[in-house]
């Protein structure tokens, strides 16, 4: 008889053991999956979209649809993997047909930005060709972003701000690794064009 | 080492993902070229820029609704589709599992857990309004919301309630053939308690700008 | 009126007892004329999960009837999405049909089928545009479980803005602290006849009810089209005051921001900046004219605007149209843009049960 214990005991469990208990119908099994990985889901997709509603609504709605077709997960990758590309390829979708609206959502969750030593030691290593305050310069980074193209923009919130390799970068958007370099050098000297000011 | 391959390995290089050898000639050209130095030196900046998004972080409490509000969509999701066997496997074998976790879209056959899962969604149902409430910053137009909030029937309503699902048609003659008239729904044993329709408006923070109205 | 008669004729000595004891004999016998129309509703919507039945969804709310034929109004949110729906009429359960509903006005039109030789009763129906602020209402429906009581008020304002959101057209903004349940009931006038239903509640102690004239039109759609018909020009315009000046009568304007592309207005040979005059013979001085004015028009009327341009007066026919679903407004859309101005914020009708 299943009492408090096997709540902590779900707390542990790998993903598989949930995944597989989740498609018998221990629901609970699949709230653990989401709170382990909510948070980095986040994050890939705000990155990606630059707009808090906007990346909270697009999650819930990975995780709903990865709840509705978890019968059809079959294990050939990592369930993080696989709800990861579900994330990613809602946000491109998403990001495509949003391509009129600007929505910066950045003024709503300003304090976010933590003040950290290591960010300031980081700041210190610019090197920006003038004075600039954190706000502007968060503000023009998330505006040059913005301007990637969508898989292009992906790519490079993968790698270079949740810091995944090309490996499983590509195993997400189902492509080859060399794709995967050839985007990111594209996507890099789009930025590096638009952020010359900062760099 | 060429440049070409050089140039692909400076990400691994820069997270120290190489093997000591192979950093050592990655460096090493480095040295000896030095368009690949510019580059590198050029990616490397982009990349530290970039690293600043990291910190972008709401603030830890903002995920804690997270949970509960995915638990609300999905039941809105089970309303709206009704699909549920594919999400959730067998029903069948769902209702046979012996277990005393309540979790809110458990549909397990117990009548009180039957009773607790009307109630919990009529909760559920109220909380997703104030969500829709929100105004929805379009541009103006003379509609109205009516938020659906309707009453918080308290248990103690549902116990003092008559059953009111006595629907009794056979009083009823259905008029002519063209008048598509509804049959009651049969009786449930278990009445459902019902919500008491009194929709409110919403009351947005004021706000001094002239709205524009388009008709 | 009853009250100025009595007030007239009865010495001050006697005066307030029996202007109370009229005011109770007059709420009381109204209420008993008008409670055989006004009946509680139900709804409910069965959700079916992989072959097992749930707890279906349950509502109850009030409306009356309009006719001897049995249509009733009452408030969309009652009946929305329901399955089946149904009334209690001399203490038997009777199916409603539902004829249409208007979720911008949330209002909802049903129909019982009474047997045959018998008639409905019905609420006498009353001219809103008679109403004044300060006039007395009286509100009936079914709070909670109980039986149907009177609610008296004052109306406080007509309204054609709340926090930001518009109404269109102009609600009734009543005194009258409802109950859940009462929503969709009616509102009388001292007559006894109908002037408003009361669609929503405002802050707990203020009742919002729809114009029973608004009512009258969009109930006449459902039953010509099946679904209310509102007009739809393609215009975007704000208002302004000229000259804060309490001399000067028209002090404000209402002017053109935006004019939608594909729309009846495109052609019509509008510019941005014109200054709306009047719509037919209805002079235009703030936007809640333009909205009352066009709510009442119907789709296929040929309509004259008089607009004000350069210090010059033309007159523009327009062809009104029937106004698109709201996913249809777009950016992309306009044609002409002036200067962005800060918008309010839209209310739009969001049905429990929608998705986005």
């Amino acid at each position: 008889m299943p009492t408090t214990e096997c709540e902590i005991d779900l707390q542990h469990e790998d993903d598989e053991v949930l995944v597989r208990r989740t498609q018998r119908g221990d629901s609970a099994a699949f709230d653990v999956l989401v709170e382990r990985y909510k948070e980095r889901l986040y994050a890939t997709v705000y990155h990606m979209t630059a707009n808090h509603e906007d990346a909270n609504d697009l999650v819930q709605d990975t995780f709903i649809k990865a709840f509705k077709s978890l019968n059809s997960f079959r294990g050939q990758s990592s369930f993080y993997t696989w709800v990861y590309r579900i994330a990613v390829n809602r946000t491109i979708n998403f990001v495509k047909r949003r391509k009129n609206r600007n929505q910066y959502s950045l003024d709503d969750l300003d304090s976010s930005i933590q003040t950290d030593p290591d960010l300031v030691e980081m700041m210190s290593h610019i090197t920006p060709r003038r004075e600039v305050a954190l706000i502007e310069l968060h503000e023009k980074l998330n505006e040059s972003l913005q301007k990637l193209s969508e898989p292009h923009r992906a790519v490079v919130t993968m790698h270079d701000i949740q810091g995944m390799t090309h490996a499983d970068i590509a195993k997400v958007i189902k492509c080859s690794e060399g794709t995967v370099r050839s985007r990111l050098f594209y996507a890099r000297q789009q930025l590096q064009g638009l952020l010359s000011d900062y760099l | 080492m060429n440049c070409r391959k050089a140039q692909e390995l400076f990400d691994d290089l820069s997270r120290e993902r190489l093997a000591p050898e192979t950093a050592a000639e990655v460096r090493q050209h480095l040295v000896d070229c030095t368009d690949c130095r510019v580059q590198e030196q050029r990616t490397a900046r982009l990349q530290r820029l970039l690293a600043l998004k990291r910190y972008e972080r709401p603030a830890p409490e903002y995920f804690n609704n997270f949970l509960s509000e995915f638990h609300h969509r999905v039941l809105a999701e089970a309303q709206r589709t009704g699909r549920w066997e594919q999400a959730l496997g067998h029903i069948e074998e769902l209702l046979a599992v012996e277990s005393v976790r309540v979790w809110r879209y458990r549909f397990a056959s117990a009548m009180g857990v039957a009773v607790v899962v009307g109630l919990m969604w009529m909760g559920v149902r109220q909380m997703d309004d104030p969500a829709s409430v929100a105004g929805q910053m379009a541009g103006t137009n003379p509609s109205l919301i009516f938020a659906e909030t309707g009453s918080s029937t308290p248990s103690t309503f549902a116990a003092s309630l008559p059953s009111l699902l006595q629907v009794t048609p056979a009083d009823y003659e259905p008029a002519a053939a063209d008048s598509a008239v509804l049959t009651p729904a049969p009786t449930h044993a278990d009445s459902p308690s019902p919500r008491y329709v009194l929709d409110r408006i919403s009351v947005a923070s004021a706000s001094y700008d002239v709205p524009n109205v388009q008709f | 009126m009853w009250v100025a008669l009595f007030v007239a004729t009865t010495p001050t000595a006697v005066f307030a007892a029996g202007l109370l004891e009229t005011i109770d004999q007059e709420v009381s016998s109204i209420y008993e004329k008008s409670r055989d129309a006004i009946v509680k509703i139900h709804a409910q919507r069965q959700f079916h999960v992989g072959g097992v039945s749930l707890i279906p969804s349950y509502r109850i709310g009030t409306g009356f009837f309009i006719d001897r034929d049995g249509h009733i109004l009452t408030a969309a949110t009652v009946v929305e999405d329901a399955d089946t729906c149904w009334i209690d009429w001399h203490g038997r359960q009777i199916s409603a049909r539902i004829l249409g509903r208007d979720p911008q006005t949330n209002l909802a039109l049903l129909k019982i089928e009474p047997e045959t030789g018998t008639a409905t009763p019905f609420l006498p129906q009353g001219n809103s545009d008679e109403l004044r602020v300060g006039s007395m209402v009286i509100a009936i429906g079914f709070p909670y479980d109980l039986p149907s009581t009177p609610v008296v008020g004052f109306i406080g304002g007509l309204d054609i803005q709340r926090s930001g959101h518009f109404l269109a057209p102009s609600h009734i903004r009543a005194e009258c602290r409802l109950k859940p349940g009462q929503g969709g009931g009616p509102l009388l006038n001292v007559r006894g006849e109908v002037v408003g239903i009361a669609v929503a509640a405002h802050m707990d102690d203020q009742c919002c009810a729809l114009p029973i004239n608004a009512a009258r039109k969009i109930s006449a759609d459902i039953l010509q089209f099946g679904q209310p018909q509102h007009t739809w020009v393609g215009l975007a315009v704000s208002e302004r005051q000229l000259a804060i000046n309490a001399t000067q009568s028209n002090q404000w304007q209402v002017f053109i921001q935006q004019i939608y592309s594909n729309a009846p207005a495109s052609a019509a040979g509008f510019c941005n900046g014109d200054v709306l005059v009047s719509i037919t013979s209805n002079g235009v001085h703030r936007s809640a004219d333009v909205i009352n004015t066009m709510f009442y028009h119907r789709v296929g009327d040929a309509v004259e605007f008089t607009v004000l341009r350069n210090g010059q007066e033309q007159k523009l026919l327009v062809v009104v149209g029937n106004r698109p679903p709201e996913e249809e407004f777009n950016p992309s859309s306009i044609q002409q843009t002036a200067a962005p101005q800060p918008q309010g914020q839209r209310l739009t009708v969001v049905p429990a049960s929608q998705e986005r």
